[in-house]
């Protein structure tokens, strides 16, 4: 277990409305004005997006249509803009993520953790061919090695797809997940 | 029984500095995380609560007589439309008896008479007026009228008829499975807590929806615990800082059900602990028995744990733009003790069912306490929670059938179960 150390002087109020302010617009913040231009690349997520969730399972030595469910995908701008959180809730539980960006590789450090099933990673991701694009070798508990490849495809003003894949080869790609996300306009309290 | 009824001459903006003054007083230690996110949640308003009460339930479990009968279930894998479910996500009567389930999956609301004949469908797939895409949760009020949280369309409200009245969109989505009625506003819990309400707190908010005005939803309590939180922050400099951090497995979370008068219980501690709170989140008494959580054994630690991560912004001396120094906070562990409350459902008239974890796990349903206002009434010994009460001493079960076939089950409950 860790311990957070944080020094409460630093928790006041006003110290923390500086951080997330209450007024709705700026609740997603914005980049910071020295941010290296690859930074953008994630700008397509920031905001308050709901989705759609569709799950694959393995069974009988297939991949078949499994669970199906509702997930919110909300992302800001942190760290004075050098940074995203995202915060995913969905049917299931709970995941965040922290993406900060390395100018001099090109590519994404993804800090992840999720509640149920837990799990905690240090990921990484590269814009490619217009996708963000997150490539991991796995191994099954029988000692099948497999790759993974999670990608984020921006689809239009306000959506965006998540897509998870098991490359068996380059031929045989299985998508085993799919989420489906358009961003929440803000209206600003107005029934209708 | 015994029950102790003291002033609290504390307002309101300190209801949780106050506990924590009071336990120092008293002598207890919190836990470094615990302690942080109490100091945290000081800014959340709330009422001023001008009376603060405890009331400690007795320790012998006395048991209930009786069994739930069976009047009547709906879902089948085939058949007519109204009896087959995909997804089922929540389920309420009217003060009529009438039943209503949420199937999400299929993007609707089914009605069935007290004696369980299809009484018709709200709603379909879609974005219109009266129309679902992305339903979350359903509140059904006594006169039949519904409330759907849709996360895609917003609060849609349909009246006692049937017919559909208004579509309430806030700024943010509709987007809980937790939600209760409280007057013509609804009571909900938001577990999206990390980045909405990043550097304001890492613990878990009940927000008041209001309906009338479509006014964003305003947090009236906050329970300092949350199974993933974000802490942020700036110094004195304006560089920032961040944590993320996951909570010890089998740490308690928030729950959250109807009591009376439009208010509502909460549990987040691992002890016998249930707090009634008024529809302003104000305290209003604690109720507690003295059951002690059961230690955490090897066989629980079965489970995986992650770790977490620390963000700091690095000014350069030369006055480079700053960097980002990322530093693993390592493993969460385990929490040392399993809380004994893991399941919370109330009728909304004061009514409470008060599930226990038991031991061996599984081995049978849960023991469920049942409280009447503040009195303890009995205990049911091995018994499924239900998913609703209605006013007539029946309960709503939703339970996974053969080859994951979902049924509502309806229950006549004995009068000694609810009190009466």
């Amino acid at each position: 277990m860790f311990v957070v150390v944080l020094p409460l002087s630093a928790c006041t109020a006003a110290a923390q409305e500086r951080v997330a302010p209450d007024d709705p617009s700026e609740r997603f913040g914005t980049p910071h004005p020295d941010a290296p231009e690859g930074f953008e690349q994630y700008a397509f997520m920031i905001g308050d997006f709901t989705c759609d969730v569709a799950y694959k399972e393995f069974r009988d030595g297939a991949w078949i249509p499994g669970a199906e469910g509702t997930a919110r995908w909300t992302a800001r701008y942190v760290m004075n803009g050098r940074a995203i959180l995202d915060d995913f809730v969905d049917d299931w539980g709970q995941a965040v993520n922290v993406r900060t960006y390395d100018e001099e590789s090109g590519t994404w450090s993804i800090h992840y953790i999720r509640e149920r099933p837990e799990e905690a990673a240090l990921l990484e991701a590269r814009w490619t061919d217009g996708q963000m694009v997150m490539v991991t070798e796995k191994e099954t508990p029988g000692g099948f090695k497999y790759t993974e490849r999670v990608a984020f495809t921006p689809a239009g003003p306000g959506r965006y797809l998540w897509t998870q894949e098991v490359v068996y080869s380059p031929e045989n790609v299985i998508e085993i997940a799919r989420i489906d996300c358009e961003l929440v306009p803000a209206t600003g309290g107005q029934a209708r | 029984m015994r029950a102790t009824a003291r002033p609290l001459a504390i307002c309101a903006r300190q209801p949780i500095a106050a506990r924590i003054r009071e336990e120092r007083a008293n002598g207890k230690r919190r836990s470094g995380i615990a302690a942080i996110a109490l100091t945290l949640v000081l800014s959340v308003p709330a009422p001023c609560e001008a009376f603060q009460a405890e009331t400690s339930l007795p320790a012998a479990d006395t048991y209930l007589p009786g069994s739930a009968t069976i009047e009547y279930a709906v879902g089948a894998a085939d058949g007519e439309t109204w009896e087959v479910f995909h997804t089922v996500r929540s389920v309420g009567f009217d003060g009529a008896g009438n039943l209503y389930v949420l199937d999400a999956g299929a993007h609707r609301v089914l009605k069935y008479d007290r004696e369980g004949s299809f009484a018709g469908t709200l709603g379909r797939q879609g974005r219109g007026p009266g129309e679902l895409e992305r339903p979350m949760s359903m509140v059904v009020r006594p006169d039949g009228a519904l409330v759907v949280l849709d996360a895609a369309n917003g609060y849609i409200l349909f009246g006692a008829t049937g017919a559909f009245e208004r579509t309430v969109r806030p700024g943010a989505p509709a987007y809980s499975t937790a939600v209760i009625p409280s007057g013509d506003d609804l009571l909900m819990v938001d577990h999206s807590v990390g980045v909405r309400r990043a550097g304001t707190s890492s613990g878990t908010p009940v927000l008041r929806q209001p309906l009338a005005t479509g006014e964003s939803a305003v947090p009236v309590f906050e329970a300092p615990v949350s199974l993933l939180g974000v802490l942020a922050r700036r110094d004195g400099s304006g560089n920032a800082a961040l944590s993320l951090r996951r909570a010890p497995t089998y740490s308690p979370m928030l729950r959250f059900t109807a009591a009376g008068d439009g208010g509502f219980a909460a549990v987040y501690t691992a002890d016998w602990t249930v707090e009634l709170r008024s529809p302003d989140g104000g305290l209003l008494r604690t109720l507690s028995r003295p059951i002690a959580p059961r230690k955490t054994t090897e066989a629980d630690r079965q489970a995986a744990s992650g770790g977490g991560l620390r963000a700091r912004e690095r000014p350069r001396a030369n006055g480079d733009p700053a960097r980002l120094q990322l530093s693993d906070l390592g493993d969460a562990g385990f929490a040392d003790r399993i809380p004994v409350i893991r399941g919370l459902l109330g009728d909304g008239s004061g009514l409470l069912w008060i599930a226990r974890e038991t031991e061996p796990a599984g081995a049978r349903g849960p023991d469920i306490d049942v409280v009447r206002g503040t009195t303890y009434v009995g205990t049911i010994r091995g018994h499924r929670m239900p998913a609703a009460f209605s006013e007539d001493g029946r309960a709503a079960y939703v339970e996974q059938g053969d080859l994951d076939i979902t049924r509502i089950v309806v229950r006549r409950l004995p009068a000694a179960w609810l009190g009466r």
